[in-house]
């Protein structure tokens, strides 16, 4: 057990676990970016991928992953939806306002789960995401490698999508200066709704990817939401590629100090790094002051 | 004028009504009816297990006013008072005022150790005897309470008992373990089982090479697990909740660690077996956990009660059933030996209680201490079985339904 083997291992698995977070991480910030929406049912929303994935196992047979082809335009048109219906309405209030909003959603989100899906914890049986491969005697789940891969393809067709697309233009349009791109033509109220639509959708996407090697149960969402809040703002506000880093520099920071710490003190490291990116560079890490 | 005549009219009605209904006494010393309280969660996130307690007393409380009822007290019978607290403790302690305003001799319950430590306290305040059914905080009976007396066996004496027993085991089976790696959950639960845990380690010459306390929020182990791998201890000793746990052993299994024996110390995971065994497959398979005070499961009566539960309600006579079950068969004895329904003459008896034939998996006689436990007061081990739901006693030997297998058949050296 050579310190460069910990190290690499402490890397590996810092990586990976980054990786879940910013699937979570980079849905939140695209509409936080562009609205200004600080939504606490981002959580709830990937804990419904986790039982929609889990359902069209136990239901329909579809292999999680196959389970994509469902779950993104369901999550996306139920993003279209909450945004038309819900968050639609609230861009000119306060911040506070918006704050009650999110967590009554979140409230009454868990709670309709807890009615519908019971407390119990749901797991899916695949053996073969349930095993490991070793490289260089340092265990890899197969569940987590995956989750981390589809995830590292979805950020990188999002990223083109936002360059190359005319949607995407007038997505980055939009958030640089709403008044310009109305003078432009640009349907901005249109772009919110599309916009809101991706990110519930990578909310969902990221909560298929995490079924496979955790288990979901009503209040999971809990756990996911704080940790993409630190992310969003230690990378800096309404940058995805922010949030993306961030998350990968979270999860090597918990991992190193859970193994040359102690786990107990495995979020030090994160909250440490957050006091002083907020003392000295409260735009964010990637995000350069203006 | 008129108005206030009518005002003098209403209170004298009042006070003559009042003093007409007010029981004066003079019925005699052997009444017919004695009240009994019974303090559980009926609603909220505990419900299926206070109602399974209130199913369990009261049918143990028909079954004895069938045979007729405290004899001591020519026949007086039996009647439960149920109370909920909805896991809240303000709720449990107005739910004890009203209990003791309703003029019982004495309180039952309550699953929830934060409620106990509250509700006896009240009951203290008042002179009512309080039996504890099956809350373990080692405090509730280290407050030097009068008038509360603890049937189940309290955290501290479930593992101090279930290591001994562990070894008592392994010795029994040739394959001793000299090492353990403990993880645990770190909120007051996983802290204090494991500082128990670690007690009973050093005086039992077993060396603890890690001891990882986490945050059950944690979403990823890898790192713990990879420390547990290469430390390779004969025992891996977990404490965690349900979703938590799954995930800690989950990647215990993906890294392919199997030690002689994973044992739960006071494994909260073990209470939805159900989703354990689901997520878990073969992996779930031999786990033992630590648990206190159980019903003697070779006892007829214990055969009688899960007849007579399936009979009249339709279901399985769980754990907690058996628990209300056994703790109003132990308010019959004290009954019996205070032969009154009077608050002071049945502490006494508490105190005094020398009860053999109880039905508590134990050769000892349940008898309260000083500090109002119960000195007889066991602890056990569970295994899970492949083949089996609910995992079933496998140690020590004489109310073991079944032979316990030590060491894992999986054990990778």
């Amino acid at each position: 057990m050579s310190f460069l083997t910990e190290f690499l291992a402490a890397l590996i698995y810092g990586i990976l676990a980054g990786g879940v977070y910013a699937l979570i991480a980079v849905g939140l910030s695209l509409y936080f970016g562009l609205m200004g929406i600080v939504n606490f049912a981002h959580g709830s929303i990937v804990m419904l991928g986790m039982y929609a994935a889990y359902y069209s196992f136990t239901l329909l047979g579809l292999h999680p992953y196959l389970s994509l082809v469902l779950v993104i335009p369901l999550f996306f048109l139920f993003g279209m939806a909450l945004e038309t219906g819900l968050f639609r309405f609230m861009y000119k209030a306060p911040h506070n306002n918006q704050f009650l909003l999110t967590c009554g959603l979140m409230i009454v989100i868990n709670n309709i789960a807890l009615t519908a899906f019971t407390a119990n914890t749901r797991t899916l049986q695949i053996p073969f995401l349930e095993a490991g491969f070793s490289v260089g005697g340092i265990v890899i789940s197969y569940g987590r490698f995956l989750a981390f891969l589809v995830g590292v393809v979805f950020y990188l067709l999002l990223t083109l999508f936002l360059r190359k697309t005319m949607v995407g233009k007038a997505i980055r349009a939009s958030a640089q200066n709403r008044e310009g791109a109305k003078l432009c033509g640009i349907n901005v109220s249109k772009i919110f709704t599309y916009t809101f639509g991706l990110g519930i959708m990578l909310a969902g996407l990221a909560g298929l990817l995490i079924l496979p090697f955790s288990g979901a149960y009503p209040d999971v969402g809990d756990t996911f939401i704080l940790s993409a809040f630190i992310i969003i703002v230690l990378g800096g506000m309404g940058k995805i590629s922010a949030a993306f880093w961030a998350s990968l520099i979270i999860g090597v920071a918990e991992a190193m100090g859970s193994t040359f710490l102690s786990s107990g003190v495995k979020y030090l490291f994160p909250f440490l790094l957050f006091i002083v990116v907020l003392l000295f560079r409260p735009t964010g890490l990637f995000v350069r002051r203006t | 004028m008129k108005k206030q005549l009518g005002l003098w009219v209403v209170f004298f009605v009042i006070c003559g009504w009042g003093f007409l209904c007010f029981p004066d006494g003079s019925e005699g010393a052997a009444p017919k009816e004695v009240l009994i309280g019974h303090l559980e969660p009926l609603t909220g996130g505990s419900a299926a297990t206070g109602q399974s307690l209130k199913m369990g007393a009261e049918y143990a409380v028909e079954e004895i006013n069938a045979r007729g009822g405290i004899k001591s007290m020519g026949g007086a019978k039996l009647k439960l008072i149920p109370a909920d607290h909805q896991g809240v403790p303000q709720v449990g302690i107005a739910e004890t005022e009203r209990l003791i305003r309703e003029g019982v001799s004495m309180i039952i319950g309550p699953w929830y150790s934060s409620i106990a430590l509250v509700a006896t306290q009240t009951a203290e305040r008042q002179k009512i005897p309080f039996l504890v059914d099956i809350g373990i905080a080692d405090q509730i009976t280290e407050r030097g309470l009068k008038y509360t007396f603890r049937m189940c066996t309290p955290a501290s004496w479930i593992i101090r008992k279930s290591f001994g027993h562990m070894m008592a085991a392994a010795k029994s089976h040739n394959a001793v373990p000299k090492t353990i790696s403990l993880i645990y959950e770190n909120s007051a639960y996983g802290q204090s089982n494991a500082t128990f845990m670690k007690e009973a380690c050093q005086k039992g010459g077993i060396q603890v090479l890690l001891d990882i306390p986490y945050d059950r929020k944690q979403m990823d182990f890898s790192s713990e697990v990879r420390k547990i791998k290469a430390a390779n201890a004969d025992i891996i000793g977990y404490t965690s909740y349900i979703a938590d746990g799954i995930q800690l052993l989950r990647t215990m299994k993906e890294q392919g660690i199997r030690p002689m024996m994973m044992v739960g110390v006071n494994d909260a995971a073990f209470t939805e077996m159900k989703a354990f065994k689901e997520a878990l497959g073969d992996y779930s398979h031999y786990i033992i956990d630590y648990m206190g005070h159980a019903m003697n499961r070779k006892d007829p009566r214990y055969k009688a009660l899960v007849e007579g539960i399936a009979k009249k309600y339709k279901k399985d006579a769980d754990y907690p059933v058996e628990i209300g079950y056994q703790s109003i068969y132990l308010a019959r004895e004290v009954l019996e030996l205070a032969k009154s329904s009077d608050r002071e003459k049945i502490r006494e008896a508490f105190t005094k209680l020398n009860y053999k034939n109880h039905m508590m998996a134990s050769e000892e006689p349940i008898r309260f201490g000083p500090d109002g436990q119960n000195q007889g007061a066991d602890a056990y081990f569970q295994q899970v079985f492949p083949d089996v739901l609910t995992p079933p006693i496998v140690w020590p030997a004489k109310f073991a339904e079944r032979k316990i297998v030590w060491p894992d058949p999986a054990w990778k050296k």
